[in-house]
């Protein structure tokens, strides 16, 4: 009986598939990771708060050349927009950064507001200066927690910052979509 | 060969020890654990106190050979010549990023180990992230920020749940497939549907909840 749905021709391009070596299990064999030492490790993790700082100027100062530059570009072209291919990686990979280092070194109101900028960026549509005004408040909020993170100050505004910052993003999906 | 573990045995009216046996009857009941110093693993990571936060989380774990490299390009020549046992890479590195490390390690024919197990570190958690990231041949993500026990979970899921490989005409790396449905209750067609029932990460999404398309 002919095979209609190949003519009745061999398939030629199929997937391999390969089983490798365990080597890794080879090597250390069974029994886990004793709870004891885990609770070490995540000591090592709870002591690692003194050097974030530096990193966070880091990637505070790579979003903010971000907005710069797509700001700029706003106003050499005169459009309305900018091309969201070409700038969305200035704005989105320092965030990225900044939510993922900031609960490492202790600063969770970080990763927190970052996480939010992160979900907004990952949704947008096009960048304006509407999105721009969004992200550069964003900044504000974190070289704020940072800031007041560094100098021993309790940022008891963090919670108020993220409802804040939340409500500016609906309000511009609101008139941008 | 009768063997008893007890540390002394009665013969008649005598009551013996057995060192040989004790011996045995105490490595028995010794707490078996990974031999992690026989490990080799190399980090790629561009922050530097996030790599030696890497480091020094590895070693409390008690590996043995720690390799650290600042960027994608640089890992890749420690792969080439120190060959791991496992690569623990950052995504976002400059000037060679983390999938670009891993499309290199799967598809460079000079690699020692193109089925090598790499955890891929990253912030971002969005779907379409993971479908790259897995599309390019990572073979566990962990979303940052982590806990050790995060870190853990995936090590242990690399170690006792390793994923067969596949090639295609444009993918080589690990099998994309290890979704466990649970909505599913009908006759499971493959053995390796019933795979993937172990303990998940805490992050919000895990590599195995992308299903294969």
């Amino acid at each position: 009986m002919m095979d209609e749905k190949h003519f009745n021709q061999p398939i030629l391009r199929e997937a391999k598939f390969y089983t490798p070596s365990n080597i890794l299990k080879a090597k250390v064999g069974s029994g886990g990771i004793d709870e004891r030492i885990l609770d070490r490790a995540q000591m090592v993790i709870e002591a690692a708060t003194a050097d974030f700082t530096p990193v966070a100027d880091q990637y505070i100062n790579a979003l903010n050349e971000g907005i710069t530059a797509a700001r700029k570009n706003l106003q050499t072209t005169k459009n309305q927009t900018c091309d969201i291919d070409t700038f969305i990686g200035g704005l989105i990979m320092p965030a990225a950064q900044l939510k993922a280092n900031g609960g490492m070194f202790g600063f969770q109101q970080v990763t927190r507001i970052s996480q939010n900028l992160v979900d907004f960026l990952e949704v947008i549509k096009e960048i304006n200066l509407d999105t721009l005004d969004i992200v550069d408040a964003y900044l504000n909020a974190i070289k704020a927690i940072v800031a007041g993170k560094a100098s021993g100050e309790h940022v008891k505004f963090a919670d108020t910052l993220v409802i804040e910052l939340s409500a500016a993003c609906k309000r511009y999906f609101d008139k941008n979509s | 060969m009768f063997l008893q573990l007890k540390s002394e045995y009665i013969q008649g009216n005598q009551t013996y020890k057995a060192p040989f046996w004790a011996f045995f009857n105490r490595i028995a009941q010794k707490p078996v654990a990974y031999r992690l110093e026989t490990l080799k693993i190399l980090i790629a990571e561009d922050n530097k106190p996030m790599l030696d936060l890497m480091k020094s989380i590895l070693k409390t774990f008690g590996v043995g050979t720690i390799i650290t490299t600042m960027d994608g390009e640089e890992a890749f020549e420690r792969y080439l010549s120190d060959n791991p046992d496992l690569i623990i890479t950052d995504w976002i590195m400059q000037p060679c990023d983390g999938i670009t490390l891993i499309k290199k390690v799967r598809n460079d024919r000079m690699g020692p180990n193109p089925f090598i197990p790499i955890l891929l570190t990253t912030g971002f958690g969005e779907r379409h992230r993971i479908v790259n990231a897995r599309d390019a041949g990572a073979t566990e993500i962990l979303l940052k920020p982590f806990n050790v026990r995060d870190l853990y979970k995936r090590m242990q899921e690399i170690i006792e749940k390793p994923r067969k490989f596949v090639r295609s005409e444009d993918f080589f790396g690990p099998d994309r497939r290890r979704k466990a449905s649970t909505e599913y209750m009908g006759p499971q067609r493959r053995k390796s549907d019933r795979q993937g029932t172990g303990n998940r990460s805490a992050s919000p999404l895990n590599i195995d909840d992308i299903s294969f398309e």
